[in-house]
């Protein structure tokens, strides 16, 4: 039997949605694995097919949301990611995850600051696909609504940039209303590989239909659009090893 | 030993009512804004402290560092420097000296850390600072300075 892909979710100190996103990223087929930062190796990163950065308060935000986390990550393990990234690996970031991602050098640059009105912010969000061509976003439809819960949601960039980034292609999700003060409404960015992403709104946590604000509401009769999420990824993994082993076989 | 102060600014934050600092509103048209601040007391090289703060406690993308004792934002009535008590437990504080710690070659040695943040106080209003160092401050934790302007 075909082996299940391996997803291995990085734990900090004051991560806290790690939980449900191993279970969301099994729901969708992944063998996931949650281990403590100080644990993981170069050897255990070249393993997994994805690694995870969940969200949570990576070592209580201090300095800034994602930093201390960035900085230990990058310390560590910074040369082992970026040639896991370089040999295909796929890598996500969500919530304070998308924002050790912005920091760590492997999206296009940016900073994800506090939110415009200075508060915390927990509410669903209605999102929008930005670019047709996101592995992370291919089951999902062009409009579909998730949970939001962060301070430090808003995206900026160097001037001018964010409507460079959306231009080429690297904003894969917008929010349909400013909800944070994000330049361009930016939610979610993508590498030029497209196989780096990271996003503010939380997949994990509209896993089953049950998971939904409205109880009516009119979606799958099983799932939330969190599994549509994994599931792309799961089907863009499974089809690039395909195509790899195709390749070396021709 | 030699000590060195940084105020790092996000370049993004907006001047807001002075009452979003307080429990009870005020009448006031004065406006605030927050800062963070580190004062490094060290020895070694400056131009390698210079780029663990520019590294490490700042974010380029968002922030600006403001090196020395000169306050970074003018036009201020008056502002609060807010620390920790020496024997507090302060988390950033101590992420920021363990993550030194591991440093193989930091070029300098960091001999002791503040972690302070500012509230500047802005406007002409005659409003004294008791009131906000009553809800800034809790005197069992905190170690406040008021600078007038």
């Amino acid at each position: 039997m075909e082996k299940r892909p391996d997803a291995l979710l990085l734990k900090f100190a004051g991560t806290n949605c790690d939980e449900e996103t191993a279970r969301a990223l099994r729901a969708v087929g992944f063998e996931a694995e949650i281990m403590p930062f100080p644990l993981v190796t170069q050897e255990r990163i070249e393993q997994a097919d994805l690694v995870v950065l969940a969200g949570g308060f990576s070592y209580g935000d201090y300095i800034m949301a994602g930093k201390l986390a960035q900085l230990e990550l990058q310390q560590k393990l910074g040369s082992p990611l970026k040639t896991f990234h370089e040999h295909g690996g796929f890598l996500l970031g969500i919530c304070n995850g998308f924002q050790i991602l912005m920091r760590l050098g492997l999206l296009p640059e940016g900073s994800l600051i506090h939110n415009v009105n200075g508060r915390f912010i927990c509410r669903w969000v209605g999102l929008e696909q930005a670019s047709t061509d996101s592995l992370y976003l291919a089951q999902l439809p062009a409009t579909f609504e998730l949970p939001i819960a962060h301070a430090e949601g808003r995206f900026v960039a160097p001037e001018g940039q964010s409507a460079t980034y959306r231009e080429q292609g690297h904003v894969a999700l917008t929010y349909v209303e400013d909800v944070n003060g994000s330049e361009e409404r930016i939610a979610g960015i993508q590498d030029a590989s497209r196989r780096v992403f990271g996003l503010m709104p939380h997949p994990e946590r509209f896993l089953y239909r049950e998971h939904h604000c409205d109880p009516d509401w009119a979606g799958d009769a099983e799932w939330g659009w969190g599994y549509f999420f994994f599931k792309s990824i799961h089907d863009a993994i499974v089809l690039k090893r395909e195509t790899t082993k195709q390749e070396a076989s021709a | 030993m030699t000590q060195l102060q940084f105020e790092i600014v996000n370049r993004y934050a907006r001047e807001k009512s002075c009452n979003e600092l307080l429990y009870a509103p005020l009448e006031s048209a004065l406006r605030a804004r927050e800062t963070r601040g580190y004062r490094v007391e060290f020895s070694g090289e400056v131009s390698a402290l210079r780029a663990f703060t520019h590294d490490v406690l700042t974010d380029s993308v968002s922030e600006t560092v403001s090196e020395g004792e000169q306050a970074a934002l003018s036009g201020y009535r008056f502002y609060i420097d807010v620390s920790l008590k020496p024997g507090c437990l302060d988390l950033e504080k101590e992420y920021i000296l363990r993550f030194y710690g591991e440093l193989e070659e930091p070029g300098f040695t960091l001999e002791n850390l503040t972690v302070f943040h500012r509230y500047y106080l802005l406007g002409d209003d005659p409003v004294p600072s008791e009131r906000f160092v009553k809800d800034l401050c809790n005197p069992v934790i905190h170690t406040w300075n008021v600078i007038n302007a």
